[in-house]
């Protein structure tokens, strides 16, 4: 391996040998990617457009190029082989980045309302253009989401630009995926987080009048300008409509955003409720002249039964508003976690198992696809917002709550607390992140629920990271998110590297709680968890759940790529992408 | 006629309101929906079958339920084909992917419209689903055909909770054909959370683009009104009590306040 720039181009094998399905890494980029150039020949390139100088703890200064995918493109390790005994180096780097750096292509996906399945068609498309080789990211300018991933660095992005990261093959994605995420604390009022860390507090009229025009635009304009010079595709999510005329100016969620990146549009209208063609053409229409051009193709979502009638419709839309119409997609069940929106209007059980689990849906929930897992097992999960719910219950999940004060009161006005205490030691109690700290004994007007002898400092949380950790022997991977409980003299649940122990176990009361996100993602502890619960003997599925999400992933691209017109697709993506 | 953007916009409720409203204004108003799809219904002392949103309409009307009030029942009867209740009798059934023709069907709702619209001050029409389904208009009876038969001035419904509501109204005046446009009076804005000044600039542009006037915005109200809908189950449909059902849309109609133009909406009933 080459040491500094200037040595010339280390050992390059002699042909390009494709994907290493067999490396431990792989993909460490993108599905799609040639593993031929393990290394960077050019490293360290110092291209400001391909990385940046960090301060590294280990190396001192040291140039990362994480986000690069340069030297993974199969015609860039075409022409490194053909061409390194013709020029040199920084000659040939510059001819690699010019026939093979990231094209840059933005392309936005609007709904026509909330819930139209914006998300699910981004991570559609992202899967679409990985599984082609392509490099793409996802984006949303700002989400206002209950659940949220903490990223490699400690920042906290949306949960569904994470999964689309994962449709989109990139195991580690930059937090410009999503620059703003709103946390809603009730009272019109958000927590901020922007590039993943939390910048306060606004209500409504701040946020549009001061945030927006400021720190807003700002973050918007840089983080696009970082995924465009990275990545081939930026598959970027709008928020609601982009038609709320009464906003237009301030909303920079959708077409504000297409403008910064130059974005061509598709816009999704879930056939679910009717309506979809007046939905279509009336968002079309009341798009400023100026930025409906940017409105490439139509799509129709969620169809149930036959979709022949609604492209009837749509082949006359497109001549009423000269849209192109790009395809009707059927409904389809995916094990893909659910936006807040689509939680709270659906269900309140999920699976069909003989075993009742309820997780406490207090008003200011949040992190609840943690239990997704679940419904796969024996299991059915109730969001269970009433004592004598709860009180029937096999065991007790306390969820996250993004504001654990005022969820606190909620429980003790319904008579939950009082139902809790008089289930500890008959069934598992389990209290995650903000319910956790309610379980604790310091928390709140009313001190905390006293179940469990750990105190918490929350106006001094800890930063938010992602975590390994073992339950007994058995791997736990998941993410924290503000943690600020005290160290306690009782048993902890999980241990982490070094042998620190994280949460709080008393086995003879079952009573158990972390701030760890995720932990029933993996076998282990989820199997563990539901063998305490007195008399459950159902086989467990051992599955990871990040594989289920992986098949849903591949289900739902083959099933929208099977609805859509590729050659209107490929228009709107510059080209044959696809 | 209370057309919806969707279904689900909450037309049948909006005209159960209006059907509180002028029954206490001492007025003679009775219910009408030329035909329902759906695979729950209410037996009506008449022998006719109607849709649940009728039969709760006449409730809030103050009238007893009668078949005329929704004299077709299209219900799903498995495997795709549909059975067509003309006044609680089985007419025919529609094979899997036909689609009932409305020339055979027109005629059985302008009769039940007539007989009504002759003995009662007013009647209060519901639409069915979206009036601008592209793939469906030609043989939609329930919504513009029924409208321009009879000449009856009609008000959109959009519900506001998932957004796009100002794109939902447009886009259905705007999918209207130009000969039918003239029956859009008006439009109404449902299920509305918040300060509502901030929607008026958005509206005020929608009335200068289509011509139609905003007859109000109606405030989220969380009571309890019994599901008319029934995607899974069907059959017979439970009345309920009528007393709490009443105090419902009492509650809501104060809640609307002064924000619901009803004067107005009866104005344009009766074509000023």
């Amino acid at each position: 391996m080459k040491t500094k720039i200037g040595d010339g181009i280390g050992d390059v094998p002699a042909e390009r040998h494709g994907p290493d399905g067999d490396c431990p890494y792989f993909p460490c980029h993108y599905p799609g990617q040639d593993c031929t150039l393990c290394y960077c020949p050019f490293y360290p390139c110092r291209d400001e457009r391909f990385g940046e100088w960090i301060e590294s703890k280990k190396l001192g200064k040291a140039w990362s190029c994480l986000h690069c995918v340069l030297p993974h493109k199969a015609g860039a390790v075409d022409d490194v082989i053909s061409l390194r005994d013709e020029m040199g180096e920084r000659d040939l780097f510059d001819l690699i980045a010019e026939r093979h750096g990231p094209k840059g292509k933005a392309v936005m996906v609007l709904g026509a309302t909330s819930d139209a399945g914006k998300s699910v068609v981004c991570a559609a498309l992202c899967r679409m253009l990985s599984r082609r080789g392509w490099a793409v990211i996802p984006y949303k300018s700002q989400n206002m989401s209950l659940n949220s991933r903490v990223l490699r660095g400690g920042r906290e992005v949306s949960m569904i630009q994470e999964l689309q990261s994962r449709a989109a093959g990139v195991r580690t994605p930059p937090h410009q995926i999503n620059p703003i995420l709103m946390k809603p604390l009730g009272d019109s009022t958000s927590a901020v987080y922007v590039n993943g860390e939390p910048v306060g507090t606004y209500g409504v009229t701040e946020y549009y009048g001061d945030f927006v025009p400021n720190e807003g635009r700002a973050a918007l304009a840089e983080s696009l300008s970082f995924l465009k010079s990275r990545y081939d595709f930026i598959v970027m999510e709008g928020a609601g409509s982009p038609a709320e005329i009464n906003i237009y100016d301030v909303d920079l969620a959708n077409m504000g955003a297409a403008n910064e990146a130059d974005a061509d549009c598709i816009l999704v209208v879930n056939a679910e409720w009717g309506g979809s063609f007046a939905y279509a053409a009336g968002t079309v229409a009341l798009i400023p002249e100026k930025d409906r051009r940017r409105i490439r193709g139509v799509v129709i979502n969620n169809v149930r039964g036959s979709t022949r009638g609604l492209v009837e419709g749509g082949k006359i839309l497109e001549k009423i508003t000269g849209v192109p119409f790009l395809g009707a997609i059927p409904h389809i069940e995916l094990d893909l976690p659910k936006e807040d929106s689509e939680c709270f209007r659906g269900a309140k059980r999920f699976g069909r198992g003989k075993t009742t689990v309820a997780v406490v849906r207090y008003p200011r929930i949040s992190n609840f696809t943690d239990f997704d897992p679940l419904p796969f097992e024996d299991v059915t999960v109730v969001l269970a917002d009433a004592a004598d719910e709860i009180s029937v219950a096999d065991a007790v999940i306390l969820p996250g709550s993004k504001n654990p004060a005022s969820d606190l009161e909620w429980m003790v006005g319904r008579g939950i607390d009082r139902a809790l205490r008089g289930m500890v030691g008959k069934v598992p109690i389990l209290g995650i992140g903000g319910g956790y700290a309610m379980l604790g004994k310091n928390f709140g007007a009313h001190g905390g629920l006293g179940i469990v002898d750990v105190a918490f400092d929350t106006d001094n949380p800890r930063p938010s990271a992602k975590v390994s950790a073992k339950y007994g022997e058995l791997p736990v991977e998941g993410y924290s998110v503000s943690p600020s409980a005290e160290p306690h003299g009782g048993n902890g649940l999980f241990s982490l590297k070094g042998g620190a122990w994280e949460g709080y176990h008393d086995p003879d009361w079952m009573v158990m709680g972390t701030e760890i996100n995720g932990i029933f993602d993996l076998p282990g502890f989820r199997d563990a968890f539901l063998r305490m619960i007195e008399g459950f003997d159902s086989p467990t599925t051992g599955v990871n759940h990040g594989d289920r999400v992986e098949a849903s992933l591949d289900a739902l691209a083959d099933a929208v790529e099977g609805s859509l017109d590729l050659d209107i697709l490929n228009g709107i993506f510059g080209g044959s992408v696809f | 006629m209370f057309l919806g953007t969707s279904s689900g916009a909450g037309k049948s409720f909006v005209c159960a309101l209006a059907c509180r409203h002028f029954s206490k204004k001492g007025m003679d108003a009775v219910p009408f929906k030329a035909s329902n799809l759906s695979l729950l219904s209410h037996r009506t002392e008449d022998g006719g079958e109607i849709g649940v949103g009728q039969a709760l309409q006449a409730v809030a009307s103050g009238k007893k339920p009668e078949g005329r009030m929704n004299p077709i029942l299209l219900r799903p009867s498995g495997k795709g084909s549909i059975d067509v209740r003309v006044l609680g009798s089985s007419v025919y059934r529609i094979s899997p992917g036909c689609k009932p023709g409305a020339e055979s069907l027109i005629g059985h709702a302008l009769e039940s419209f007539d007989a009504l619209a002759s003995r009662h001050d007013l009647v209060v029409c519901e639409g069915s689903g979206s009036p601008v389904e592209l793939n469906l208009m030609d043989n939609d009876v329930a919504n513009l055909r029924m409208a321009r038969e009879r000449g009856i001035p009609c008000v959109i419904v959009a519900d506001i909770e998932r957004g796009g509501a100002f794109a939902a109204v447009y886009g259905t005046w705007l999918l209207t054909p130009e000969k039918d446009r003239g029956l859009l009076k008006g439009f109404l804005i449902n299920r509305f959370r918040g300060d509502p000044s901030i929607l008026w600039d958005g509206i005020g542009k929608i009335e200068t683009m289509t011509g139609m006037e905003c007859l109000g915005i109606i405030p989220y109200v969380d009571v309890d009104l019994p599901a008319e809908d029934s995607p899974g189950g069907g059959g017979a449909f439970r009345m309920p009590d009528s007393g709490k059902y009443l105090k419902a849309l009492d509650a809501v109609l104060d809640a609307c306040g002064d924000s619901v133009d009803f004067a107005r909406m009866e104005g344009i009933a009766s074509g000023n």
